[in-house]
């Protein structure tokens, strides 16, 4: 496990590797998600108070869970930067901000759109609602700060600061419905801890989808961070190869 | 089709449709956005190499014409 984590470390594994995992990935991803979409929108019952409406908790409860797992893998990678100085960690986490930013705005805009026919309202200042809000925020923030930056260390530091700083904000978004009163219902039959609560026809789409939309967001991960690779390692041999070879076909 | 009547009744998703509808587009939306970004980025960037290596044959070839043409007057 160590030495597995110490390979990935290296640039040049880490691209070898994700090249041969990624028509895997795609396939598998592809498929959870194809099974889970037709599955949640067409063939579960409907709600028995929600009526139809609540299909959108099938992209909404997953795109949040992996949005907050997001954060905290940018923060882990972060850590990993500062600590033990990885260049590879820093590379994981600059790719973790915009990806983790449409996870966040697909959670907000689920939910909102669920609110509007549900709640009455498309938007309230509750601690769920809020504490997602702030992620979206941080993640933006993230970006930009190293954007601000023109020198590439100077700018990776100060994003890993930031982003271990923020990262007490996703056990808020998480306990948010525990800790205070609101609006936001608390965890739902549709997540992996309470699963008696509805049949199986009801919650295992969004396994489906859930694990799709895990294999997504690697892959999308893994696209960032490939071609972060190539342009701070262009002036390795192997990378010097790898653009050659391909700078016909662009 | 599954827990619907027809097709119709699907699109309509029982009078939720325009949320329902809006909420897949959405996440179609962000999917596709995911995918495309990175890869367009990735071309983008051999493009520009390309350019760079271009621009530098060209500068390479400048020089040496001029170089000729000097040679030539001296002699």
């Amino acid at each position: 496990m160590w030495q597995w984590l110490f390979k990935l470390s290296s640039p040049k594994w880490f691209y070898t590797i994700s090249g041969q995992l990624m028509p895997w990935l795609a396939a598998l991803t592809t498929l959870l998600l194809g099974i889970g979409l037709v599955w949640g929108l067409a063939f579960t019952p409907p709600d028995y108070q929600m009526g139809e409406n609540y299909r959108i908790a099938y992209i909404h409860v997953p795109a949040a869970s992996i949005a907050m797992g997001c954060y905290y893998m940018m923060a882990c990678m972060a850590a990993a930067f500062l600590i033990w100085r990885i260049k590879m960690a820093d590379m994981v986490a600059k790719a973790c901000a915009p990806v983790g930013m449409t996870f966040t705005a697909l959670a907000l805009f689920t939910g909102s759109v669920w609110g509007i026919p549900t709640w009455g309202t498309w938007w309230i200042w509750d601690a769920r609602l809020t504490s997602t809000l702030i992620m979206l925020f941080l993640f933006i923030g993230v970006m930009a700060l190293r954007s601000a930056y023109d020198s590439e260390a100077a700018g990776s530091k100060a994003c890993a600061v930031l982003s271990l700083v923020g990262v007490v904000n996703v056990p808020i978004i998480k306990y948010s419905v525990e800790w205070w009163n609101t609006l936001h219902q608390g965890a739902s039959s549709l997540s992996l801890s309470n699963t008696s609560a509805n049949p199986p026809e009801i919650w295992l789409p969004a396994f489906f989808v859930g694990f799709g939309l895990l294999g997504f967001y690697l892959i999308a991960i893994i696209l960032r961070t490939r071609n972060e690779i190539l342009i701070r390692e262009r002036r390795t041999d192997w990378v010097v190869d790898i653009l050659n070879t391909n700078k016909g076909f662009s | 089709m599954g827990s619907f009547d027809s097709f119709g009744e699907f699109l309509s998703m029982g009078g939720y449709a325009i949320y329902v509808w809006s909420a897949y587009a959405f996440f179609v939306v962000i999917l596709i956005f995911n995918i495309w970004q990175p890869m367009l980025a990735r071309k983008k960037y051999f493009k520009q190499l390309l350019k760079r290596e271009q621009v530098q044959q060209e500068r390479a070839q400048a020089r040496h014409n001029q170089e000729e043409m000097t040679n030539d007057s001296a002699s």
